[in-house]
């Protein structure tokens, strides 16, 4: 470890480590929100909408994730969708860990009792209602590390996004490595980088679990 | 009595209703009248078909033909219509249909007092301040006014059933199912959940609908009952007829299994 030659790339790193970051808060959003939405059209089962997802969830479930984001960054703009190369990352993350997370979520759903839905129905709640203030409320607690499962790998693989040009951690630690050779240095510090952020949450993830189990067990 | 307003309309009315789940007839074109604000007891054995006649009045179940009127608006979910979905009559006809479940179904995510006011004020647009107001009312009604803040998960069976009781109530219905909403419960905390039952029968005009297994019970409310068998009515009348000289040879059956028990 040259400890020198590390201070001195340190800013550049952090500036790599902070477009992973905010690429993957990016897709996180976006892979919650799509998410919500595909698990929403496949428990109520939305005539028409719902095979067309089924569909595309299957597609994007069984192809890699590279291979999506090329698809997106060079075939899209043929036809006429063009964004710059980091918001065709941050959809094409979302995008690929909404499937994941649109499955977790449904089986949240599923996993409230019958008689939930059935009360809120008598009682006239509408699905909007009926979501916001019962289900989600009862459906989300138990998904939250399955989600958080999912965020972290959504943070590791947005490495992949180097692949398009977007100077993440990985991308900036090989360009930086390039010149100066310091290949031992650089990719120890990036490795570093990835374990000080992912695994603190993953440590977070086998708390709350163990909690959630001994409420549940307690109940 | 304020809280309870809940006025008698036209009550409910079945007409030749058929339910089958796949092949299985569950309801045999079954008539079934509740004249407003009468209280009818409706029994039978287990399997008879007293749930689904419940559900189908309350919409969770569509049927494959018949009709079904609240205060005489058609509201039967038909099992070959496009949409499940109700039309805004239909909506409007169903906000007087209160429903008291087996197993409370109450919200566990939210307090007692919250259970009572997200209907009235989600669909009825009542006030927030108003609705809890009314909701306390309803929770001193069912003796349970210090339990307010309290979570469901930490009230007994009992107390979580007289909690689901009074959140119907807090809808105005002028129509309240129950389906056997004493079953779930320890033998001990039977009786305060009738006697909450039996004040509001006393207090208001509601139409009542009330599955039961309980004998003397449905004796004291019931102004009918109503024997039911293999999906369709077997026999009905005044409660001291039906139960204690029944004509019908499969009422007395099942009213002589109940004795032997
Ligand atoms: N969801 C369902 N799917 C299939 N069969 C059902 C379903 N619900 C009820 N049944 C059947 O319908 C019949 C009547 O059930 P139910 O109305 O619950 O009777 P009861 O309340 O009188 O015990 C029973 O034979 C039961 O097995
Ligand atoms: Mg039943």
């Amino acid at each position: 470890m040259d400890l020198d030659y590390l201070q001195s790339v340190f800013p550049e790193l952090l500036g790599g480590l902070r477009v992973t970051v905010v690429a993957t808060l990016l897709g996180a959003a976006i892979a919650l929100v799509l998410g919500l939405l595909i698990a929403c059209v496949q428990v109520f089962r939305v005539p028409v909408v719902h095979q067309v997802v089924t569909v595309l969830v299957l597609a994007i479930r069984n192809t890699p994730l590279l291979a999506q984001l090329f698809f997106m960054y060079y075939v899209l703009p043929r036809y006429g969708i063009r964004f710059d190369a980091f918001t065709i990352g941050a959809l094409a993350l979302g995008l690929h860990f909404s499937c994941y997370a649109a499955q977790a979520l449904k089986g949240g759903f599923l996993a409230v009792p019958k008689g939930q839905w059935e009360a809120c129905q008598v009682l006239g709640l509408g699905n909007l209602t009926t979501l916001r203030s019962v289900v989600l409320p009862q459906a989300l607690p138990p998904v939250i590390p399955t989600l958080t499962n999912l965020l972290i790998s959504m943070f590791k693989d947005s490495a992949v996004l180097y692949a398009i040009t977007i100077m993440e951690l990985l991308g900036t630690t090989r360009n930086l490595a390039s010149t100066s050779f310091q290949y031992t240095t650089l990719f120890t510090a990036m490795g570093l980088m990835y374990l000080v952020i992912a695994l603190p949450a993953s440590i977070g993830v086998r708390r709350y679990e163990r909690r959630l189990n001994d409420r549940t067990v307690r109940a | 009595m304020t809280e309870l307003s809940g006025k008698a309309g036209s009550g409910i009315a079945m007409a030749g209703v058929t339910k089958q789940y796949g092949d299985h007839r569950v309801l045999d074109a079954i008539d079934l009248d509740v004249r407003g604000g009468e209280r009818v007891a409706l029994i039978g054995p287990s399997g008879s078909g007293k749930t689904t006649v419940l559900r189908c009045i309350a919409r969770l179940e569509a049927i494959e033909s018949g009709s079904i009127r609240i205060e005489g608006h058609e509201i039967a979910r038909m099992a070959d219509a496009r949409s499940g979905k109700a039309s805004a009559e239909v909506a409007a006809a169903m906000r007087g249909v209160g429903m008291v479940f087996q197993q409370y179904n109450l919200f566990p995510n939210m307090t007692v007092l919250d259970n009572l006011t997200i209907a009235p004020v989600k669909v009825l647009g009542v006030d927030k301040a108003e609705a809890r107001e009314r909701a306390a009312g309803l929770l001193d009604l069912v003796g349970l006014g210090a339990k307010a803040d309290a979570y469901p998960a930490r009230l007994s069976g009992g107390q979580q059933q007289r909690v689901a009781i009074a959140r119907s109530l807090a809808m105005q219905p002028s129509v309240l199912l129950f389906d056997e909403v004493t079953s779930a419960l320890d033998p001990e905390l039977v009786g305060e959940v009738l006697e909450v039952i039996r004040g509001v029968a006393a207090q208001s005009d509601v139409t009542m609908l009330i599955v039961t297994h309980e004998m003397q019970f449905a004796r004291d409310i019931g102004d009918r009952v109503v024997f039911m068998e293999g999906g369709s009515v077997v026999e009905q009348g005044p409660p001291e007829k039906v139960l204690a000289d029944p004509e019908n040879e499969r009422t007395q059956r099942f009213l002589r299994r109940l004795l032997n028990h």
